[in-house]
């Protein structure tokens, strides 16, 4: 006999109920959680070494989880900055979930930490559906990937809180159009707050330093 | 290929639903997946028929009801989006609206049957 069982779950329930948790064990520890999404090769991990190096100059101590397929290159990039570091080696997921996180925490020192950034895997596309329990998700994008890339990815700039435009030492090498990729980033998200950086050089990186340091003291309790 | 996960999680949720049932056999999962959902209901069916072998799941098919993005205008109310990744009201062109429907991954009903009344076979591709 044939019967209908209602059942009217989410069916992401155990990882946003994983981020939840998440949320709630950070907000305790008035640790300030940041997510950083992007395409492979947005200079995440260029931008993070020289982010945590200019906290630390002002008292505020990060770690660092990172997502990739394969290598713990980036963990070791990272850690020579001092602060811990953790490679997640997903082994071929193309994004982070919340369990992937919480299984990584023993390996901090959470109370003696202000900023937990999370470097998540190279995609522009997955990430958008898994909820980490960060307070913040900051995208990037590179000059380099041309300027409709927040036209192209509207599911990721849905769920971000911030666009990073990065590389911007290489914009007159690639015919970088700025008016252009902000408006098209304020078309997808009319609100989105939008700093401009460069690792590289350094320009536009004290606004961003600024701008983690406002939300570490707005975090803490 | 995230829809991997999803159907991973998936068939968790109908194994969680069914557990307290004897000698049944799933035959159709429905689903509400939203156009914002970031989900490919193709590459979802396709990580589903690979990821349900073995499990509850295993003759089971799935069937999809994608729901349209509905967006939230200060001007026009709830609105249909003019182009859904745009964020656009229809009616007035305002930009960068709130997604209001549009966002659904759920799982809304699981259709068994006994188990005795279906033929055990090989579940193939075909079936999706």
């Amino acid at each position: 006999m044939t019967r209908i069982l209602e059942v009217r779950e989410q069916i992401l329930k155990e990882n946003d109920r994983t981020a939840r948790s998440l949320r709630e064990r950070f907000d305790a520890l008035g640790l300030l959680v940041i997510d950083l999404v992007s395409s492979p090769g947005a200079g995440k991990t260029e931008l993070l070494v020289s982010t945590i190096s200019q906290l630390s100059a002002r008292g505020i101590r990060s770690g660092v989880i990172v997502g990739d397929l394969a290598t713990d290159n980036d963990a070791i990039r990272l850690a020579a900055t001092g602060a811990p570091a953790k490679q997640i080696v997903t082994g071929g997921v193309c994004h982070l979930e919340a369990a992937m996180i919480e299984a990584c925490l023993g390996h901090f020192d959470l109370e003696r930490l202000d900023i937990l950034f999370i470097e998540n895997v190279g995609n522009l596309v997955c990430p958008a559906t898994w909820d980490l329990g960060e307070d913040q998700r900051v995208l990037l994008f590179p000059v380099t990937e041309g300027e409709d890339k927040p036209l192209k990815y509207p599911t990721l700039i849905n769920t971000a809180d911030m666009v990073l435009i990065t590389k911007t030492d290489l914009s007159n090498a690639v015919d970088f159009d700025r008016d252009a990729a902000i408006g098209n980033t304020r078309a997808a998200r009319h609100d989105i707050a939008i700093l401009e950086v460069s690792a590289k050089s350094g320009v536009g990186l004290t606004s961003w330093v600024d701008w983690l340091c406002d939300r570490t003291q707005q975090k803490a309790v | 290929m995230h829809e991997l996960s999803v159907a991973q999680h998936l068939i968790e949720i109908v194994a969680d639903a069914t557990s307290a049932e004897q000698d049944i056999c799933v035959r159709t999962i429905s689903l509400r997946v939203g156009e914002q959902s970031g989900i490919d209901q193709d590459a979802l069916r396709t990580a589903f028929a690979s990821a349900r072998r073995n499990t509850v799941c295993h003759h089971a098919v799935l069937c999809i009801e994608l729901t349209p993005t509905v967006l939230q205008c200060p001007r026009c109310g709830p609105v249909q989006a003019s182009d859904a990744w745009m964020f656009a009201c229809s009616s007035c062109d305002a930009l960068g609206l709130p997604v209001v429907t549009g966002q659904e991954l759920e799982v809304v009903s699981i259709e068994v049957d006994d188990a005795s009344s279906y033929a055990v076979d090989e579940p193939g591709a075909t079936k999706s």
